[in-house]
């Protein structure tokens, strides 16, 4: 039930954007990221969708299962857009009522706002993780932070926290699913009631959660270290990045993307952000 | 008509991804009242599966499961009644111990039915007797017991409740001899005093001839097949394809059969290969 929640889930199959290399993705996120706050205008969004639909594709994942995501972040969507619609001050007066105006500028930076929300989340899920393993995404970070192990900043014990952390979810999610079942089984009902007896309700579920939260990381810490875990010092990695000449192609195509959103953002158009 | 009937029942897990897994594929059994049913298969064969679909904590992809006769998918608001009449131990059910004292987690079932305090520590006391746990071991704390300890506290959680059918995911997996036999008759002399039927899933196939009136074996997903257990363990070639034991018991009269002595092919305990063996050694008519 709780594994119903996909955002933030690998999707496998074999496509172009799962064989890039995790730094080409990490940097490609980040440059998508910073083309959706350049785009100004109808066409520099229009374009950024087309790219994205483009990049779908290519993933051969199924659009649906991108869009299934969303679902988790439905509730600040509709929260920014009503702030955007209630708040934005214009010129074209469309509705007042009392201390109620709304401006035909509202609408729209509420429509463009909603799309970037949209293309964010589905860009960042897209490239991170629906198209690489959470080891790999450790490995990229990992390479891309390392130069702030010159500041003192423990860059492998992060990337390494970060990981089992990702690693747990699911274990976490499968126990949670299987004590609420065994709770259920002897009667316990987490919908009824007052918010009081919902909290209430909960606790047979939290404690034995978190008795089996400590029970793993108890058995995790014991089991790397029989394994002469030592932290980062002179660890080689299982899976060796290569950055190929397709990693080079997409880099390419990521600047030629921002290049491009930059172009779109002169060209007139009815309303600009 | 059958305390328990699961018809035609198929069940996938995580449907229409690419995670799709078929864990059950049209399989039909009941469960008569009074009687102990035991469930094996391979580890991955849908055993748990099976389980959980008899209290009604996941629904049949097709299929239909009956309790008395009545389905009990067909009105989403009785399920909670269907989980107090049909009481499943999942597997390694010490994980779901949660309250201060031994005595309020057995209660936490029958205090959910909504049931008076008296009858709520009577039913306590009841539940502990029969699964052995003595009365100062009560006001401890569940998290201070051992593993065995702590599985007879969650088998007495679910009788507490006094279900119509006991369902036990390997209630006896991983636990030493003797804590094994004590949870399993404990669960026998519940079934003879009240008549409730008892479904058992287990790799321990001794336990299994001493204790089961029926056997139902999955492999892959399927039933295989069923019968009591001299006929499911007399099929010893086809249990071992399927990556399953049978009784040392069953072995020993193999062997004996193998060196000529005639024991009977479908001697499965064993006491009854010691009746067999003691008349035809000449000492019991
Ligand atoms: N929550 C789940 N999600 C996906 N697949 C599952 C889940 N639970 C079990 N399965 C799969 O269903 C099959 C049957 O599992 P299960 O009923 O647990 O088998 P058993 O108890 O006989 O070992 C297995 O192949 C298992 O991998
Ligand atoms: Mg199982």
């Amino acid at each position: 039930m709780l594994k119903d929640i996909t955002l933030g889930q690998y999707y496998p199959t074999e496509s172009a954007v799962h064989r890039a290399d995790p730094r080409t993705k990490l940097l490609l996120a980040t440059v998508y990221i910073v083309a959706l706050f350049v785009a100004k205008n109808i066409w520099g969004f229009l374009f950024a969708a087309a790219a994205l639909l483009l990049c779908v594709r290519l993933s051969r994942i199924p659009l649906r299962t991108i869009l299934c995501g969303l679902k988790a972040v439905m509730f600040i969507l509709v929260f920014t857009a009503l702030i955007n619609i209630f708040l934005t001050k214009g010129e074209h007066l469309l509705f007042s009522w009392r201390f109620i105006n709304i401006y035909r500028e509202g609408i729209y930076t509420a429509i463009f706002m909603a799309f970037r929300i949209i293309m964010l989340i589905m860009g960042t899920g897209l490239f991170l993780t629906y198209t690489t393993t959470p080891i790999m995404l450790t490995n990229g970070l990992e390479y891309v932070l390392s130069p702030l192990k010159v500041f003192g900043v423990q860059v492998h014990e992060f990337a390494m926290m970060m990981s089992t952390a990702l690693r747990f979810i699911p274990s976490l999610m499968e126990d949670t699913d299987r004590i609420m079942d065994a709770q259920k089984a002897r009667g316990a009902s987490f919908s009824s009631g007052g918010l009081i007896a919902k909290a209430k309700a909960l606790i047979p579920i939290l404690i034995p959660l978190f008795v089996c939260a400590f029970k793993r990381a108890d058995d995790l810490s014991v089991a790397m270290e029989c394994r002469c875990y030592r932290g980062g010092k002179g660890r080689t990695k299982m899976t060796v990045m290569r950055f190929s000449a397709a990693d080079w192609l997409w880099t390419v195509l990521a600047v030629l993307f921002v290049v491009a959103i930059v172009f779109l953002n002169r060209i007139p158009a009815g309303f600009t952000l | 008509m059958a305390k328990l009937e699961l018809k035609n029942v198929s069940y996938s897990y995580s449907p229409g991804t690419p995670f799709e897994k078929k864990a059950l594929q049209n399989v039909s059994l009941t469960v008569e009242a009074g009687s102990i049913t035991g469930i094996i298969g391979h580890t991955g064969s849908g055993k748990s599966t099976l389980v959980r679909l008899m209290n009604g904590l996941i629904s049949p992809s097709s299929g239909t499961v009956l309790l008395d006769g009545v389905d009990i998918n067909a009105d989403k608001k009785s399920l909670a009644s269907v989980m107090c009449r049909v009481g499943l131990v999942m597997q390694y059910p010490e994980y779901q111990l949660f309250d201060e004292t031994v005595e309020k987690d057995i209660s936490y079932g029958p205090k959910n039915m909504k049931l008076s305090d008296d009858e709520i520590a009577l039913r306590v006391r009841e539940a502990a007797a029969f699964t052995g746990i003595p009365e100062d071991m009560l006001s401890r704390s569940p998290f201070d017991l051992s593993g065995g300890q702590k599985r007879r506290v969650a088998i007495a959680g679910i009788l507490a409740m006094r279900p119509e059918v006991i369902v036990l995911d390997e209630p006896a997996a991983g636990l030493d001899p003797m804590g094994r036999k004590e949870i399993l008759g404990g669960l026998v002399n519940y079934r003879d005093r009240t008549g409730c039927a008892i479904v058992i899933v287990s790799h321990n196939m001794e336990d299994m001839a001493n204790y089961c009136d029926k056997i139902i074996v999955l492999k892959e997903s399927r039933e295989a097949f069923e019968g009591t257990p001299k006929e499911v363990f007399a099929r010893r070639a086809e249990l071992e394809e399927n990556g399953l034991d049978v009784p040392d018991t069953v072995k020993l009269a193999d062997e004996l059969r193998a060196r000529g002595v005639p024991v009977s092919g479908d001697v499965c305990t064993p006491d009854a290969l010691a009746s067999e063996l003691a008349v035809l050694l000449g000492y019991k008519k």
